[in-house]
């Protein structure tokens, strides 16, 4: 369940999400439609502006915001409360980091020189996985992981992690 | 501690399930043996009576002190005391619950007070430790509200209900000039409304919102609308036991009334956060849901147009199927088929190995036959009562013993999967192919 954060690490985090969503949405609208079939042409306009947005998306997710959670959060909050939830969320995204990093290197050869059925059911089938596994990711951090966050980190501190975050981001 | 100690062992929770799963066969099968008894059943021992007590006692409560016990320690982060009281509940209540119903079947007060005995302690000690989960919570302030209300609801619905077995045998009622029929009437409005309906309208206020990844009903207004709510219980309560006829009515009508407009409120806010909510399909589970928001809101139009006699002479029995069968039932089974494999996965992925897929933990197939035999047989046993006939009624109710034969399957084959074989944490990846790997793979030649 959502709330409103207070933090402003603990709010990105969550906007991360909403991109992630919002993308995963309309992955699924567009699979969906396209079917596991021939490929398709990539100049059709909805799967031409998901292609560029997963790639942006899916290496934001694995690149930065994985890799944020894992090594300033999940030590805080095991110190903190619990190491359980922590591992929990580390296997998901071990789960999930191979199948991201596949689909977006299809999807940026895609955007380049087009699928070939091989390659394009290969896209349809991971994107089944990972809408399933990082929905299901995105729901359990929304309901525990961030508003116990907010409890975990000191204010004092959110400006320092907001500072790493970004600078994570710009690379 | 977080969350992940939190939860409990899985057969625990699933105790509950499996046997609410199992009591749900047991009542269709119930109401299909005693169908001809149902049209115009407004209490009274025999099958039907047997068949009422299997869906609230056996179904909608059974899985309400699963899912408390679960869903409340993860959602307030508060862990039980103990887990000793939780498996005294489950030996105390789901036999129990089993010798009720032989009871009210056979009309043998003494079989029945056999089972209710249990039952009461089970439900008692189930408030205690729910109560002292409440009382530690933080946050979550509104559904909080409505779980103290269902448990001020059970205590008032099992105080009648144990007054209503004792008359069985004693006629004890008649003795003091008490209306047993207002007795019964109170208790069913505070079982419906009161107990199973303020958990599950408290439920939905934490479940809805994190399924559809929504923002939490606005603050005060799903206040405003749990103090409309649980004053229209009191006063349905209240006027039920008045002994005053038509006074009575008018103030049922008038409880009911404000109960639709707080129902309708609480419709439009979970409508809400499903239309603004990140994930949008939602599968199969929540067309269910849909559906029993929408009957909450029908029994609530239906209720005052029975008292006003302008449903004919099966308006309150048909009232209680649209309440029962079309709300609560529906609404849990919906939710309840999302749950289990939530919690499953959570379970699946603390012992370690790479976290499994819900879709490789849920069968759809099972729950599409569930869904298609639940429509059916919920509207065979609708047609049955404006009918007044018994046939619709067991063949609806024959249908449904399908579509719980199903939802058995679905739970079964959800805690088979969860002890399966998946791979080890650190194996590689499932395979996730590559250029070329897939049978009938191309070449660049083939890209489109």
């Amino acid at each position: 369940m959502m709330t409103a954060f207070s933090l402003r690490i603990v709010q990105t985090l969550h906007e991360d999400h909403m991109a992630t969503m919002a993308l995963l949405e309309r992955l699924e609208g567009t699979l969906r439609r396209l079917g596991s079939g021939p490929a398709p042409a990539t100049d059709d306009p909805d799967l031409s502006r998901v292609l560029t947005d997963a790639v942006a998306v899916l290496e934001e997710e694995i690149g930065h915001h994985y890799q944020f959670e894992e090594d300033h959060l999940f030590p805080r909050f095991a110190e903190a409360i619990d190491a359980g939830i922590p591992n929990m969320l580390r296997d998901e995204h071990s789960a999930i980091r191979p199948v991201a990093r596949r689909m977006a290197d299809l999807a940026r050869g895609a955007r380049a020189g087009g699928f070939s059925d091989a390659e394009w059911g290969e896209f349809v089938r991971l994107g089944g996985e990972l809408i399933e596994r990082e929905v299901f990711h995105i729901q359990k951090e929304e309901m525990g992981f961030l508003p116990a966050l907010e409890q975990v980190i000191d204010p004092d501190d959110d400006g320092d992690l907001s500072m790493a975050y970004a600078e994570l981001k710009g690379g | 501690m977080g969350a992940q100690l939190r939860l409990l062992p899985p057969s625990l929770p699933f105790r509950f399930f499996a046997a609410a799963a199992v009591y749900h066969v047991v009542l269709w099968a119930l109401l299909a043996l005693g169908a001809d008894e149902v049209p115009g059943f407004v209490g009274g021992p025999g099958l039907p009576l047997a068949a009422l007590h299997a869906l609230t006692l056996g179904v909608l409560a059974m899985t309400a002190i699963g899912a408390t016990l679960q869903i409340l320690t993860v959602a307030t982060g508060q862990a039980l005391r103990a887990l000793w009281p939780c498996h005294l509940v489950s030996w105390l209540y789901i036999p129990g619950v089993g010798v009720l119903l032989v009871g009210l079947a056979i009309n043998d007060h003494l079989v029945s007070a056999a089972g209710l005995l249990p039952v009461l302690a089970a439900l008692g000690l189930f408030g205690a430790i729910t109560a002292d989960l409440l009382r530690r919570a933080k946050g979550l302030r509104v559904p909080i509200l409505y779980i103290w209300t269902a448990l001020a609801a059970l205590a008032g619905l099992a105080l009648l209900g144990f007054l209503l077995v004792a008359d069985l045998g004693h006629g004890i009622l008649a003795g003091w000039g008490v209306d047993r029929s207002a007795i019964g009437l109170a208790h069913m409005i505070l079982a419906v409304y009161g107990f199973m309906g303020m958990l599950a309208l408290g439920y939905s206020q934490i479940l809805v919102p994190m399924f559809a990844l929504a923002q939490a009903p606005a603050f005060p207004r799903n206040l405003h609308i749990h103090v409309a709510l649980a004053a229209a219980l009191i006063l349905a309560v209240v006027w039920a036991l008045v002994p005053l006829e038509g006074l009575s009515t008018g103030g049922l009508i008038v409880a009911a009334g404000i109960g639709l407009v707080g129902a309708a409120a609480h419709v439009a806010q979970m409508v809400t956060a499903l239309r603004t909510g990140m994930r949008k399909r939602l599968g199969l589970s929540f067309v269910l849901v849909r559906v029993s928001w929408g009957a909450l809101v029908a029994s609530l139009v239906a209720g005052p147009l029975a008292l006003m006699g302008l449903l004919g002479g099966q308006g309150v029995t048909l009232w209680g199927a649209i309440a029962l069968l079309g709300w609560l039932l529906t609404f849990l089974l919906g939710v309840l088929q999302r749950i289990i494999p939530f919690l499953v996965a959570m379970n699946a992925s603390k012992v370690g190995g790479v976290p499994p897929r819900l879709s490789e933990l849920a069968p759809d197939m099972p729950l599409l036959y569930h869904a298609a035999c639940h429509a059916a047989a919920v509207v065979l046993v609708l047609v049955g009562l404006v009918a007044d006939q018994g046939w619709p009624v067991r063949i609806g109710a024959s249908i449904g013993v399908c579509g719980g034969l199903a939802y058995l399957w679905f739970a079964i084959a959800v805690y088979r999967r969860m002890h399966g074989p998946r791979p080890e944490r650190g194996a590689p990846p499932p395979a996730t192919g590559g250029p070329g790997v897939e049978a009938g793979g191309e070449t660049s030649n083939g890209k489109r």
